[in-house]
């Protein structure tokens, strides 16, 4: 911040800078707002606070322009067209908030007594304070079926999961203060968008400057691989086999591992049977490991970790059992880097060499001493999000990955790679938040925090009838579920006897249309809607569909109490500050915009469950006793927030306390930073409750008819192609993926004029990359306008950009573009709208966590003239 | 859908209800034994819906745990109840929140405080399965 005198003391009614979060992405960075007289002039980072430690992106430097933008709604909008269509005006007609609301209510109270399962709730991710309001509310109204649009769908099934298996967080990044050497696969932590954004791009470039290598594995080289030491291209969606193969070179052929960990703090010595499954103690159940001491199979909580094996086979009980490590150093075999080369196209040579420097610079058996405590030392992280996550195989492309980390030990400890903060004491204080690990009977890993309270291990049994509208009561590791939009929705529906079909809609901000897949396909499960009620910032190609239209505040005109919490989300892993900022309203609301708490709050006491909003806001704050909220009281969100706040930090520290001082923070413990070794948890290298699991899912879904293919349900990692992978159709010869453009938040800023012009500046934002070499064998010229066409006759039409810079069989396309709707003129027609190529349904959706297939074969050809 | 259920007593049913002054009637930090319990159970959201009563009242020995008082409602309830919270007999599924006299209950074994007599227990459903 750089207040000058002359700022200070000039003469205005109102100069003041305010502590609150931007919002242009989850990111929820931490930010001053500079207001003069009424008007927020400027917007910097807030140095103070460890979310952005006192930088903004490009998205975050351009918010105003979001904020004033003139085409911001400033009323509610009642459709007065009762058809709906891609070619239907709605007929917009004004009405007052009382109008809404008592229609809205009114939907609210008839579906809630008849079945408040037909209420869907759909959010965007880009609004990370819209997260607990609707959380609570349908929790409150008592529908299951809540979604988090195509942000969710798209990213997370698989990231999120394993992070929070093996990591106890929702997602990982290397130890930027230690790490020597990372290995990116289809990740930019630290050179782009995504949780905790800012402060590790400051992170990673200092490790970068520190002499950090850093090796990205991408079809791409775009941010994080430009500012690599080492661009490592493959082929799209072969993650798991480059992985794999690099952990068959370090078990097989250097033999390089971490003996002591493996023992001490994974599953590697639990004796497998035949069966594919633990060797239980008849007793206890308690899984058995082979003493090599005394000679015998005992349970694992009996044997001290040293004298576990982790090779040989043993007999047991009858049964021959091998530790789970013994299986996994066969399965690895299978992926001989030459055999992997032909999978991935990265040369056998340079995966011998990619592994042999990974495993040598995790250093095994090293020790360092911080703050007087003496910890491992394993400066290596290989870590995966978006681009790997983008598969039907996401599963076992972000486990591959990860068994990089478990084999040498380089998990949560000094210089490895880090779970976003899943161990935390609590402030001095109050001893909150506080949440550590604990392990579950077999001693595998349960996380401490979660996002909300589905979590990610151990599984829930899958059941019948499904009562959620995306199956996850069947496809239990299924986070957000492709089948509230899919095509092939009601014959799934009817298949596993949901008892209940969707009636109403309520949608936070999310451009549907846009974000999940083809929009005819979207625009068709939406038509099913009785009634839609739309929160948005502008008219999108969404709310077009929506028969209520309200306005909603802009970040600069809401409260959060716990912008940066959950801590496993976005604070900054690795030493340094436990930090809780807030957002506070820095302007009011412009017209008629209300905010999206608010309005919550306002449509529960209409619709007369106020009291379960409450009990709900108690369960999901964690609100302790004097904080909690009682019966029916009618609370404002902003003595809600007050509650929450007090509740954490104590009766001093309310709501006005944080306005004033923006966050509160206190120092990080080197035990919970590196708290893998302090916590008697371990977690599985060898997924045993995978088989069952998916024995459990087939007893259910093949008597109706759905084949579940069971090498997804497999304990041990493999690489598995996607339909892209089976497609040979002549003149078929390209995967076609989309990537997060580091100045584009999803759909949302594409109408940022600021923004918009850096994309137009950049070659690839709103342009179609392909390799150069590939573009001149066919013909294709820099510039040429093309059609890139999938086989189901799917097709958008794009400018190409040659580059030297992508797989020869890859084509990059950037972000959510391509919008058609005048809601957003700026954004309107700008770029290429990947998503439109994508099927929704169960035969691209995986079988095991529900991810959608996000890559796809197509075919690329020029425009002809007067296309 | 199969739970193990442990029934109050006829007799304890058939108690008029204790009430909230016995409470304060005893001694903080006695070992004494209550003789009777009484649950007030508030159900939340989806299921509020089992019941037109809120809060709901049960009676259940005074040793009772919680995982007691779970399964004593599951019983009163149906199993449609159960189907929704339990997903195995004493467990509780992760998203069934569920608060005596304000505080989480982490582990349904435990009982309920044995210096009272009567008891609030709060239960809510949080499914929402978060993306993103
Ligand atoms: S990373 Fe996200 S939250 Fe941070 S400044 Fe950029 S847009 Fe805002």
């Amino acid at each position: 911040m750089n207040i000058i005198e002359s700022d200070v003391t000039r003469a205005t009614a109102d100069d003041t800078w305010l502590k609150s979060s931007c919002s242009l992405c989850y990111g929820t960075c931490s930010i001053l707002a500079h207001r003069v007289d009424g008007v927020v002039i400027k917007v910097e980072g807030n140095p103070d606070s460890a979310v952005g430690k006192g930088r903004l992106c490009g998205k975050g430097v351009g918010g105003l322009m979001t904020h004033y933008d003139p085409h911001r709604l400033r009323v509610p909008l009642h459709r007065t067209n009762p058809r709906k269509g891609f070619n239907e005006d709605p007929g917009w007609k004004q009405i007052s908030w009382d109008e809404a609301l008592d229609e809205i209510a009114a939907h609210l109270r008839r579906i809630r007594a008849e079945d408040p399962r037909k209420l869907v709730v759909q959010r965007t991710t880009t609004v990370t304070a819209s997260r607990a309001p609707s959380q609570a509310f349908v929790a409150a109204f008592g529908t299951p079926n809540f979604s988090t649009a195509g942000g969710g769908l798209h990213c997370g099934n698989g990231a999120h999961v394993i992070s929070g298996v093996m990591h106890a967080s929702w997602s990982v990044v290397p130890d930027f203060e230690y790490c020597n050497y990372a290995i990116y696969f289809g990740a930019s932590k630290g050179h782009a968008a995504g949780h905790a954004s800012c402060s590790n791009m400051g992170k990673a470039a200092d490790a970068r400057f520190r002499g950090m290598k850093m090796v990205v594995v991408d079809p791409f080289c775009n941010f994080a691989a430009a500012k690599a030491t080492e661009w490592v291209p493959l082929r799209v969606g072969t993650d798991a086999a480059l992985a794999l193969a690099m952990c068959n070179v370090m078990v097989n052929e250097l033999k390089i591992y971490d003996t002591p960990y493996l023992q001490a703090k994974t599953n590697a010595p639990y004796l497998i049977g035949p069966d594919q499954l633990y060797i239980r103690d008849p007793k206890t159940q308690a899984p058995l490991v082979w003493d090599q001491e005394s000679g015998t199979a005992r349970p694992f909580t009996a044997v001290p970790s040293a004298r576990m094996a982790l090779r040989g086979s043993f007999t047991v009980n009858g049964v021959v059992g091998r530790p789970a490590f013994a299986l996994l150093g066969e399965h690895l075999k299978k992926y001989t880097p030459e055999r992997t080369e032909e999978i991935t196209t990265v040369p056998a040579a340079n995966i011998r060499r990619l592994a042999g420097e990974f495993a040598r610079e995790a250093r095994v058996g090293s020790t360092i001493v911080i703050d007087g405590v003496t910890l491992p030392y394993r400066p290596v992280a290989a870590i995966a999000f978006r681009g790997s996550q983008g598969h039907m195989n996401s599963v076992y492309n972000f486990l591959a990955v990860d068994l990089l980390n478990q084999l040498v030990g380089a998990a949560d400890v000094v210089g490895s790679c880090l779970g976003f903060n899943p161990t935390c004491y609590g402030h001095p204080d109050t001893k909150l938040p506080y949440y550590v690990p604990k392990a579950d009977a077999d001693g595998l890993m349960v996380t401490g925090m979660w996002m909300g309270y589905h979590y990610p291990y151990p599984t829930n049994k899958p059941r019948m009838p499904s009562k959620q509208l995306g199956l996850q009561d069947v496809f239990t590791m299924g986070m957000t579920s492709p089948f509230l939009n899919s095509t092939d929705q009601e014959m799934l529906w009817e298949k596993f006897d949901v008892p209940y079909r969707p009636e109403m809609l309520i949608n936070y901000g999310a451009n549907l249309l846009m974000s999940i897949g083809n929009k005819d396909v979207v625009a068709e499960s939406l038509l099913k809607y009785k009634f839609i009620v739309s929160f948005d910032l502008f008219l999108t190609e969404t709310s077009v569909l929506a028969d209520i239209v309200l306005p909603d505040c802009s970040y600069l005109q809401s409260v959060d109490s716990r912008s940066n919490f959950p801590f496993i989300f976005s604070l900054p892993a690795g030493l340094g500050e436990w930090c809780w900022p807030i957002r506070q309203a820095v302007v009011p609301p412009d017209g008629e915009q209300r905010r999206y708490a608010d309005v919550l709050l306002e449509l529960a006491d209409r619709a007369g469950f106020r009291a379960d909003l409450n009990a709900a806001y108690n369960a999901t704050y964690d609100l302790q006793s004097p904080f909690r909220l009682e019966g029916d009281r009618k609370y404002s969100f902003d003595e809600i927030c007050d509650a929450d706040l007090r509740s954490h930090f104590g009766q001093e520290r309310g709501l006005d306390w944080f306005k004033q001082h923006g966050l509160i923070k206190w120092p990080k413990k080197p035990e919970e930073v590196y708290w893998r070794p302090f916590v008697d948890v371990r977690v599985p290298i060898y997924w045993e409750f995978l088989k069952p699991l998916g024995e459990q899912i087939a007893a259910i879904t093949e008597p109706r008819g759905l084949k579940i293919p069971r090498h997804y349900y497999q304990p041990l990692p493999d690489w598995i192609g996607c339909p892209s992978h089976a497609c040979d159709a002549p003149g078929f010869d390209f995967y076609a993926f989309y990537y997060r453009d580091i100045i584009h938040t999803n759909s949302f800023t594409m109408e940022n004029p600021w923004l918009d012009e850096a994309a137009r500046l950049d070659p690839f934002s709103y342009t179609i990359a392909m390799n150069r070499a590939s573009a001149e064998k066919r013909g294709l010229k820099h510039g040429a306008l093309v059609w890139v066409e999938t086989e189901k006759r799917r097709k958008v039409k794009g400018r190409l950009a040659v580059t030297e810079g992508i797989h020869p069989e890859g084509l990059g396309i950037a972000a959510l573009a391509g919008h058609w709707g005048d809601g957003m003129p700026i954004a309107k027609g700008k770029g290429v709208f990947f998503n439109e190529l994508l099927e929704v349904d169960w035969e691209h959706s995986s079988p095991v966590n529900l991810n959608l297939d996000l890559c796809v074969k197509v075919r690329v050809t020029a425009v002809e003239t007067g296309q | 859908m199969s739970a193990t259920l442990r029934l109050p007593t006829a007799d304890a049913r058939s108690r008029p209800l204790l009430t909230a002054e016995l409470v304060d009637g005893t001694e903080p930090g006695s070992n004494a034994i209550v003789p009777d319990r009484v649950i007030r159970v508030w159900l939340f959201g989806i299921l509020s819906r089992f019941t037109t009563e809120r809060p709901l009242i049960l009676h259940l020995p005074a040793t009772a745990t919680f995982g007691e008082a779970i399964d004593t409602l599951a019983h009163r309830l149906g199993g449609q109840f159960a189907e929704l919270v339990l997903q195995e007999p004493r467990k509780t599924f992760s998203h069934c929140r569920i608060f005596a006299d304000g505080k989480h209950v982490e582990n349904l074994n435990e009982a309920f405080e044995r210096t009272t007599s009567a008891s609030n227990i709060e239960m809510i459903l949080v499914m929402a399965a978060e993306g993103g």
